[in-house]
C-alpha cells in the first residue's frame, strides 16, 4: 500500500516540477536574450502555476529593473527577500535600485530599538524565523520538564532557559514584525504618487510616496488604499498605484 | 607749495581713516569729566568705540540745556599678550546754557547696517553768575550763526555731482551711475559711500572709487568718483536723486593770536601733525547734490520672440557640443556662452528638454563679468540619435531698440552602440556628472546578473506562521508540558503528604477487598470471608482517619467515628460488622450465608457513605 502512495505522489508531482523549472529556464534565457517582456511574462507563468521561489522573484526583479520598471524590481525584490533575505546578490541590487529611487529605508523613522531588532534579524527568512521561534519554544518547556525530574540539571538549566527566554521573545517580536510587513506590506509602483486626505482624486494632498517605496495597507476600497508611510503618516492613495508583497 | 598741500589732502582723505578696523563687536560708551555744572561752564563729552578706529564723529543731536562743538578724535592702539585693541574717541565741548537735570543719550550711531547705542549719562546743572549765563548765551548763538553760514561758504569749493548714463531708458536697462565729489583745496576725511534717492529703481553696489584732478570754471578740484549701475523696475517718469554724501571737514581753530578767514591759505604751511592735532577742530558735513528726471519706457510688444525672456542689452551668443563622437549613455556637454554689455541678470537660456531620445541634466550656470556661461550634460540613449536640437537666444539690443534671436545648432552629433560588457552600465544620480569625471564613475553601478538555478522551490501558499498545524504542534507541546508538571506535582504530594495518600489509597483498597470478601462469600469459606471483612474495614477506616490500622477495634470504633458526625445507622453497621467477625473466631455456627452476605452489603454501605459524606 504505502508503495503505491509514493507512486503516485511521485507521478502526480515530479512531471509538474519539471515544467515549472523548464519554464524557468526559459525565462532565463529570454533574459539573458534582452528579452525582458517574454521573461517577465514567462517568470510570472511559473508563479500562475503555483510555485515559487526567491530566486524567481530576484530574476523577476532584475527583469523589471532591465525594462524600466523600477517600481516592480523593487517590488519583487521585497519578495525575494522573504525566501532569500541573506542573499547578497539580492540585497547588492535592491539598495542599488532603492539608491536610484532615492528611496528612504523601511524603519528609518521608527524608534532605536525596532530598528536594531530588524536590522538584527534581517537575515532570517519568513519561515526560518518561524521554524526557530518554534524550536525555542518546544526547547524551553523540554528543559523545564527536565528540570522537574533532575534535580541536578537546575542549576544550569534556569539561566540557561532565562536566556531562551529572552531570545524566544526577540524573536517573536522580529517575526510579528516580519509577518506585519509580509501580511499588510506594499510597494508603490507608480511614479508622482500622492497621498491624499481622503479617497478622492480632488481632495488635499497630504505627502507623496515616491516610487518603489514601501508602505502599509491599513485598509481598502474599490478604487483606493489607505496606506502608512515609513514615518507613521496616514493617506489615501489610488488602489493600482501599489502592489501588495503577499501575493 | 601745490604738490605739498595734493600730499597733505591725501593723507587727510584717506590715510587716518584707514586705520585698521577689526571685525569684533564694537563697543559704543558715553563718559563726560564731570556730572556736575555751572551755567556758562564747559564739560568734555567723550564717544568712544572700542575695537574700531573707523567711525566718523556724529552729529549730536540738540540737547536742552547745553550747547555742543565737536573738538576731535583720539586714537589709542594697545597690544597685550599679543591681542590688539584700538579705540577712538570723539571728543565733544559741552556748555550748560540752563539750570536743571539732563539727561544726555542713549546715542545711537548707524554704521554697514549695524546700529550702535551708547549708554545714558545723567548731568545736573546748578545756576551760575549772571555774566556766565550771558556768556553761554552768546556762545550758542555763535554756533547756530557759525554753521548755518559754514555750508554757505564752502558750497563752491566742496559739492556733489549725481550722473547717469542715460536719462531715457528701458524697463530692467542697466545704466551706469556717477557720484563725483569736488573739493578745492579743503581737508576732507571720513568720507561716506554715497547714498542715493532710487524710487523705483534697483541700485547696485558701489565699485572702489576713483580718485583724479579736474578743473571746473577755472578751478582746480580733487575728485572723488563712485560709480554703480541702476535699472528702472517700471515704466514711467521717474527721477534719480538726489545723492547724499557724509564727510568731515578739517577747519582751523579760531586763534586771538592770528585773527583770520576760516579757510586760510597757508593752511598747509606749518607743520602738518601739529596743525592737525594741536589747531584744528573738525565738523561734520552732508552734502547733496541735484537730482534728474528720467525716463523708463515699456519693451516693445511688436517683433517680441517667443524665446525672449527679458535679457536686455548687447550681447553675443554662442554654443558647442563636444564631445560629438559618443556611444549610447555617454554624457555630451553643451556649452553656450552669452557676451556682452547689458543686465546679465536678466539673461537666461532655454535648456534641451529631456526626449525618450535625449536624457538630460538641469543646467550649470556661472556669471563672470560680461559673460554667462551654460553647460548642459545630455545623454544620447540610443545609437540612432543624429543630432542634439538647436538652442535660441533671444534679446532686446538696447543700442537699436529692436528684438534679435541667434540661433545655435542643431548640434549633429555621431552616436554608436556600447561595448558589449559596458552595455549594462548606468551613470545615475542628481547632479550632471562633470565630462571628466563620469567614466570614472559609471563603472560597477549596475545590478547583479540573475540566478540560473534553482532549488528552493515551494508550492504558493501561506507562510508557516499561518498553518494550523504549526499551532496544534505548539499547543500539544505546551499541554504535554503541562502534563508532566501535573503528574510531578501529584506524586510529589503522594509522598510528601501521608495522610492524603492513605485517604487517596483507601477507597481502592476497600474495593479490592470486597472483591476477594464476594469471593469467599461464594466459596463457602466462612472464616477467610469474616477475616478479609474485618481486615478491609479496620484498614479502610485507618486510612480513611489516618489512624493505625491495627488499633481500630469494635470497642474504639464509636469514639473514632462519633466525633466525626457520622449517623448513628452508620456506627450500627459498623458495630454489627466488628460483632459478626468476633463470633466468627469463636461461634461461627450461628453465622449462616444470609448474614455473611448482610455483612458485606454494610461493609459497603458503610464505605459508600463514608466516601459520599466527607466526615
Amino acid at each position: 500500500m504505502r508503495r503505491v502512495i509514493i507512486a503516485a505522489f511521485l507521478l502526480a508531482v515530479w512531471p509538474g516540477q519539471s515544467a515549472f523549472a523548464g519554464s524557468f529556464q526559459d525565462a532565463n534565457l529570454f533574459y539573458k536574450n534582452e528579452q525582458y517582456d517574454r521573461a517577465i511574462e514567462t517568470y510570472e507563468k511559473v508563479l500562475q502555476d503555483g510555485f515559487e521561489s526567491g530566486n524567481l522573484y530576484y530574476n523577476l526583479g532584475n527583469s523589471y529593473f532591465k525594462k524600466g520598471d523600477l517600481g516592480r524590481a523593487v517590488l519583487n525584490y521585497e519578495r525575494a527577500k522573504v525566501f532569500i533575505p541573506h542573499d547578497g546578490d539580492l540585497r547588492s541590487n535592491h539598495n542599488f535600485v532603492r539608491g536610484i529611487l532615492n528611496v528612504p529605508a523601511r524603519s528609518g523613522a521608527e524608534p532605536w530599538f525596532f530598528r536594531w531588532l530588524d536590522r538584527s534579524f534581517d537575515g532570517f527568512a519568513l519561515n526560518g524565523l518561524t521554524i526557530l521561534v518554534s524550536v525555542l519554544w518546544i526547547s524551553i518547556l523540554v528543559l523545564l520538564s527536565l528540570m522537574l525530574w533532575l534535580a541536578g540539571l537546575r542549576k544550569t538549566a534556569v539561566p540557561l532557559a532565562g536566556i531562551l527566554g529572552v531570545v524566544l521573545i526577540l524573536c517573536s517580536l522580529a517575526l510579528s514584525r516580519k509577518a506585519g510587513f509580509y501580511e499588510r506590506g506594499a510597494v508603490v509602483v507608480a511614479q508622482g504618487v500622492e497621498a491624499k486626505f481622503e479617497p478622492r482624486q480632488e481632495a488635499t494632498t497630504h505627502f507623496s510616496v515616491p516610487e518603489g517605496s514601501s508602505v502599509s495597507v491599513l485598509d481598502r476600497s474599490a478604487d483606493w488604499a489607505k496606506v502608512r508611510r515609513h514615518d507613521a503618516k496616514i493617506g489615501w492613495v489610488p488602489a493600482a498605484s501599489i502592489e501588495a508583497i503577499r501575493r | 607749495m601745490a604738490m605739498k598741500r595734493i600730499l597733505v589732502s591725501i593723507c587727510a582723505f584717506f590715510l587716518l581713516p584707514a586705520v585698521v578696523c577689526c571685525a569684533k563687536d564694537i563697543n559704543f560708551e558715553a563718559t563726560v569729566t564731570r556730572t556736575r555744572v555751572a551755567v556758562g561752564q564747559s564739560i568734555q563729552l567723550n564717544l568712544t568705540f572700542n575695537n574700531t578706529q573707523n567711525i566718523p564723529a556724529l552729529d549730536l543731536p540738540d540737547m536742552e540745556g547745553f550747547v555742543s562743538r565737536y573738538a576731535g578724535p583720539s586714537t589709542s592702539v594697545s597690544v597685550v599678550n599679543g591681542v590688539m585693541s584700538s579705540s577712538i574717541t570723539h571728543i565733544y565741548i559741552l556748555q550748560a546754557v540752563k539750570e536743571g537735570t539732563f539727561t544726555l543719550g542713549p546715542l545711537e550711531f548707524e554704521k554697514d547696517g549695524d546700529t550702535y547705542t551708547s549708554n545714558q549719562v545723567t548731568l545736573e546743572v546748578a545756576a551760575g553768575s549772571a555774566q556766565s549765563q550771558l556768556n553761554a548765551q552768546q556762545q550758542l548763538n555763535a554756533q547756530q550763526d557759525r554753521q548755518a553760514d559754514l555750508s554757505q561758504d564752502i558750497s563752491d569749493r566742496v559739492f556733489v555731482v549725481l550722473e547717469a548714463g542715460k536719462r531715457t531708458m528701458y524697463v530692467n536697462e542697466t545704466v551706469a551711475i556717477t557720484v563725483k565729489l569736488y573739493v578745492n583745496r579743503l581737508s576732507i576725511r571720513d568720507i561716506q559711500f554715497p547714498q542715493i534717492e532710487h524710487e523705483g529703481f534697483s541700485l547696485g553696489q558701489f565699485s572702489q572709487p576713483k580718485q583724479y584732478q579736474d578743473v571746473v570754471a577755472g578751478a582746480a578740484y580733487d575728485v572723488i568718483e563712485f560709480n554703480t549701475t541702476a535699472f528702472g523696475l517700471k515704466p514711467g517718469e521717474s527721477k534719480i536723486g538726489p545723492a547724499t554724501v557724509k564727510c568731515n571737514l578739517i577747519v582751523r581753530k579760531e586763534s586771538r593770536r592770528r585773527p583770520s578767514s576760516l579757510f586760510d591759505d597757508d593752511f598747509f604751511d606749518s607743520n602738518v601733525f601739529d596743525n592737525f592735532f594741536g589747531r584744528y577742530e573738525t565738523h561734520p558735513l552732508t552734502l547733496n547734490s541735484r537730482s534728474f528726471p528720467v525716463t523708463v519706457r515699456p519693451l516693445p510688444q511688436e517683433g517680441k520672440p517667443a524665446s525672449f525672456t527679458g535679457a536686455l542689452g548687447t550681447f553675443s551668443f554662442d554654443a558647442a557640443a563636444s564631445p560629438v563622437d559618443v556611444k549610447v549613455g555617454d554624457p555630451v556637454t553643451l556649452r553656450a556662452v552669452v557676451k556682452g554689455t547689458g543686465n546679465l541678470s536678466t539673461v537666461v537660456i532655454p535648456k534641451i528638454e529631456p526626449t525618450q531620445d535625449l536624457k538630460t541634466y538641469e543646467p550649470q550656470i556661472k556669471q563672470e563679468e560680461g559673460k554667462k556661461t551654460f553647460e548642459q550634460v545630455v545623454m544620447p540613449m540610443h545609437e540612432n540619435v543624429k543630432e542634439i536640437p538647436a538652442m535660441q537666444f533671444s534679446f532686446f539690443n538696447t543700442d537699436t531698440g529692436s528684438y534679435e534671436t541667434i540661433t545655435r545648432g542643431p548640434f549633429a552629433i555621431t552616436v554608436t552602440k556600447p561595448d558589449r560588457e559596458e552595455q549594462p552600465r548606468m551613470i545615475e544620480g542628481g547632479q550632471a556628472p562633470a565630462a571628466g569625471r563620469a567614466q570614472d564613475e559609471k563603472f560597477g553601478r549596475d545590478i547583479i546578473f540573475i540566478k540560473e538555478t534553482d532549488s528552493g522551490w515551494r508550492c504558493k501558499g501561506d507562510p508557516l506562521y499561518r498553518n494550523t498545524f504549526f499551532w496544534v504542534v505548539q499547543a500539544l507541546a505546551l499541554a504535554a508540558y503541562l502534563c508532566i508538571l501535573g503528574v510531578y506535582s501529584w506524586s510529589r504530594r503522594l509522598r510528601a503528604d501521608v495522610r492524603f495518600a492513605r485517604k487517596l489509597q483507601a477507597p481502592g483498597k476497600a474495593r479490592r477487598g470486597i472483591v476477594q470478601a464476594q469471593k469467599l462469600l461464594k466459596a463457602g469459606k466462612r472464616g477467610e470471608f469474616y477475616d478479609v471483612i474485618f481486615g478491609t474495614l479496620q484498614e479502610y477506616l485507618g486510612d480513611r482517619f489516618h489512624l493505625a490500622s491495627k488499633s481500630i477495634t469494635a470497642s474504639v470504633v464509636e469514639d473514632i467515628l462519633k466525633p466525626r458526625n457520622v449517623g448513628s445507622d452508620i456506627l450500627e453497621k459498623v458495630s454489627g460488622i466488628f460483632k459478626d467477625c468476633d463470633m466468627a473466631r469463636y461461634a461461627p455456627s450461628g453465622l449462616d450465608e444470609g448474614r455473611m452476605q448482610k455483612a458485606l452489603n454494610d461493609l459497603q454501605d458503610v464505605i459508600d457513605h463514608l466516601q459520599r459524606n466527607k466526615a
